[in-house]
């Protein structure tokens, strides 16, 4: 821990602010990765070993947040398609791009649509690629009655259908008849075969994200673009971020039905720096008969 | 329950591998006592495990990692009986910016966050460049390189002073250039 850097202590209190940063700034570019190694083992061995009475209660977020759990793309073939299809349109010469007005204009609409307090259905592609299990690829039904209360309903994996409900400020994630809290005990018993968390429900708040979009992000815009999949023309709208942003997606396609202003599609990436954010997902809105509103019922957050 | 424990404790490695670079050099920027630095990046790492439910995910991870570490080192400040530890509220906003700024790189890791650095010293002179290894590098006190350079160690201090504030300048520009 010896380090040779005490002679210059009281040089340091003379120093400029920005001597001291780029002080720090050295030393960390020269740090041997040994020393590095050296630092991360001793505070990962204060991570205690099971049973240990002062164990580190991992968040609810934590947990599942930093399993990556990732929405990812659906499959290669949808690539294709994709591929495909953003070919087609640009040998048709229909892509007309930097139409900030009418992209923002739809995007507002798309926004106010999505908005509305009408119960939605999603199809979600999930794929969790944790950092220590093997990736797994989920298939989802996401039933949305408002901004807070989802109903989750997994095809292929362990999970019963369930209410999910979340209020960030307030910190609290409900799922079925559990309610999880920060820094609450119970968190021991959290449905780890779902990987959803506060952050992941906040991501799915479209609408929200939607309203990000003209602030951050260059728009480009394709006016009759194929949907993946379908043969309906939609608006495709692109966005990437213009600075980078760890907490932000880096890029986010939407593709909205020019008719109803729904949009029917959401491919969102974000960041890979980050790990703590989702990686990817794509969201495609299917409108379906509605859940029984009674089972929503099940629940009545407070 | 040790499955869970297992799995909790690697996404713990994980956090910390991802975040330890940037928030080591933010606490460097208040303290050369290498032992000091590492009490407070341990701490500040633990607490933001245990309250990690409070992070919102739309704001920057590693400023929020930072807001924890410049509480600690703030409260540290205030209790120590000596000057190995020095808070500065514009030092810290002058560490907050410029590693925020690196940070929008886009990089992956933190050193490449850092190579912007890396390309700064290897425009700097010869004899520069060779006065920031033997300093950085070799870790020589300011004495020892006295010794060698012959020359006192109070000019040998103000030489690298003198090198930083060149560095700081053409960091500047380079982060400037690169977010427009």
């Amino acid at each position: 821990m010896s380090e040779k850097r005490g002679g210059d202590d009281e040089q340091m209190l003379e120093s400029s602010d920005h001597d001291k940063v780029m002080d720090s700034l050295l030393v960390s570019l020269h740090e041997q990765p040994s020393e590095r190694e050296q630092r991360v083992q001793r505070l990962l061995a204060k991570y205690p070993q099971p049973g240990d009475n002062s164990r580190i209660r991992t968040p609810t977020k934590a947990r599942t947040h930093n399993h990556a759990t990732l929405f990812r793309a659906r499959k290669s073939r949808v690539r294709i398609v994709l591929v495909l299809a953003a070919m087609m349109l640009v040998t048709c010469g229909v892509y007309v791009s930097l139409i900030p007005p009418s992209a923002q204009a739809a995007l507002s609409r798309a926004a106010t649509v999505l908005n509305r307090p009408v119960t939605r259905i999603f199809d979600v592609e999930i794929t969790t690629q944790g950092v220590v299990q093997e990736t797994r690829e989920l298939s989802a039904k996401l039933y949305r009655q408002s901004t807070e209360r989802f109903l989750l309903n997994f095809e292929n994996a362990r999970v019963e259908p369930c209410i999910v409900a979340g209020n960030p400020q307030r910190r609290w994630i409900r799922f079925g008849l559990r309610t999880w809290q920060s820094d609450n005990e119970s968190n021991e018993g959290f449905p780890n075969d779902v990987w959803f968390d506060l952050a992941s429900i906040r991501q799915l708040h479209f609408s929200k994200l939607i309203d990000e979009l003209p602030r951050g992000y260059d728009l480009r815009w394709l006016n009759d673009a194929m949907l993946p999949g379908d043969s309906k023309l939609m608006y495709r709208i692109e966005a990437v971020r213009q600075k980078y942003d760890p907490s932000m997606p880096k890029r986010v396609v939407l593709w909205i039905d020019p008719n109803s202003d729904m949009t029917q599609q959401i491919e969102v990436s974000m960041h890979v720096a980050d790990f703590s954010v989702i990686r990817s997902f794509v969201a495609r809105f299917r409108e379906e008969v509605p859940p029984n509103e009674a089972f929503f019922q099940l629940e009545s957050h407070r | 329950m040790n499955q869970h424990h297992d799995r909790d404790r690697k996404i713990f490695e994980v956090f910390v591998r991802e975040n330890e670079g940037a928030l080591m050099a933010y606490i460097r920027t208040f303290t050369r006592d290498a032992q000091i630095a590492e009490d407070l990046f341990q701490e500040t790492m633990l607490i933001a495990w245990r309250k990690f439910d409070e992070f919102d995910s739309r704001e920057s991870l590693s400023a929020w990692l930072r807001g924890i570490a410049k509480n600690l080192i703030r409260n540290a400040w205030r209790k120590q009986s000596n000057d190995r530890l020095v808070f500065d509220e514009s030092v810290a906003n002058v560490a907050q910016n410029t590693i925020e700024a690196m940070e929008m790189q886009g990089s992956d890791t933190w050193l490449e966050r850092l190579s912007a650095l890396s390309d700064c010293i290897s425009r700097l002179p010869a004899r520069s460049r060779e006065l920031v290894t033997a300093r950085y590098v070799d870790k020589r006190t300011a004495e020892e390189l006295a010794l060698s350079v012959g020359i006192s160690a109070e000019a040998v201090r103000k030489r690298l002073q003198r090198i930083r504030e060149q560095l700081a300048d053409c960091i500047d520009r380079h982060l400037g250039e690169a977010t427009g």
